[in-house]
């Protein structure tokens, strides 16, 4: 406010008949928010709501808490994928007669190494070899999976036929 | 797009209409049948913000089964908003009122509790009877199987199969069964 006064006795500006003039004063010489917008060069702030948009110190703090949550969420977005594929595989076991927990033992004693993006994929772009595991799994239920008792499913070569 | 790709887009992308049978099936276990339906979780190209569910057509929903003494314990609470509006009701009580809203209540409840619930709702269609308009019966594709296997009264069964089932023993005429 000494700043201001000193301003306008230097302008010879009596301060009542130019409010709107002292007003644009005030902003060029006190602190605001606002006064300290900064060049965008990532606008993680775009889409927020209001002064946090525009305004520097009200919104660092919020920029500051997303990108925390970025960090975090690496995490999330694996575990996340990894829900989803195994909804996808249980689907796909389903549609086929069979469950997914059969399926992961079939693979576990038969040494077939293939992780759930796979499967999904399998599930969703290969159906005739994601078939081809179900009628594997279904075969292990009735009878072991090198046993020569029992039908051997049309168009599977198990490790014992070999 | 050749003919074949083209049945194989119809036949993944396209919309079923399931018809299911509640009569005398558990609400709860059906619920559990149709929700993954609803959602769409039952397709491998399930996605949550993929709209992959399915329309579920109940019928019957009169003639639905709790079991135990789940009529007369279970209990619906609702709230007006208003000052002393809390009513808890009776599941026989409700369902007298309205045949459908014991399992439209149960699948609400069931499904996942966010913005799509209410699409997701939209999807199921519940009749009291087998009576189904023709618009809807039109769209039916498929029908799920039923949980509990419906059992057959005995004066539904004719009188000589009754008579001639082979029996260990029989309670003497002039037994009186309490």
């Amino acid at each position: 406010m000494q700043v201001l006064s000193l301003v306008l006795k230097v302008l010879w500006i009596h301060p009542a008949s130019f409010l709107p003039v002292c007003t644009m004063f005030v902003m060029w010489f006190v602190k605001v928010a606002s006064s300290l917008m900064r060049t965008p060069k990532s606008r993680t702030e775009q889409h927020y709501y209001g002064r946090k948009q525009n305004c520097y110190s009200v919104a660092i703090k919020y920029v500051h808490r997303a990108l925390r949550y970025n960090t975090l969420a690496r995490k999330l977005r694996k575990n996340d994928a990894r829900e989803l594929w195994t909804t996808r595989i249980s689907a796909g076991c389903t549609e086929l007669g069979t469950k997914y927990p059969d399926m992961k033992l079939m693979m576990d004693e038969s040494s077939i190494a293939l992780d759930r993006n796979m499967l999904q994929n399998l599930a969703i772009w290969e159906p005739r070899s994601f078939r081809a595991l179900a009628l594997l799994t279904k075969s292990r239920q009735e009878v072991g999976l090198n046993s020569l008792e029992g039908p051997s499913p049309v168009g599977v070569v198990t490790r014992g036929m070999l | 797009m050749s003919a074949v790709r083209r049945v194989q887009q119809w036949a993944t992308f396209g919309r079923m209409w399931y018809l299911y049978d509640c009569k005398w099936q558990n609400p709860l276990d059906s619920a559990d049948k149709i929700v993954p339906y609803l959602d769409g979780s039952h397709k491998p190209i399930f996605h949550p913000l993929n709209d992959s569910g399915d329309h579920v057509v109940v019928i019957n929903s009169r003639d639905i089964a709790f079991p135990g003494d789940e009529w007369e314990k279970r209990v619906y609470f609702h709230h007006t908003g208003y000052a002393g509006g809390a009513t808890w009701t009776l599941a026989w009580q409700l369902h007298e009122a309205d045949p459908t809203m014991i399992i439209r209540k149960t699948i609400y409840n069931k499904l996942s509790k966010n913005l799509l619930r209410r699409g997701r709702m939209a999807r199921l269609h519940i009749f009291p009877d087998d009576k189904i308009p023709d618009s809807i019966l039109k769209n039916v594709s498929g029908q799920m199987r039923q949980l509990r296997p419906v059992p057959r009264r005995l004066d539904h069964y004719p009188q000589e199969q009754v008579e001639n089932f082979p029996k260990i023993f029989d309670w003497p005429k002039d037994h009186v069964i309490n």
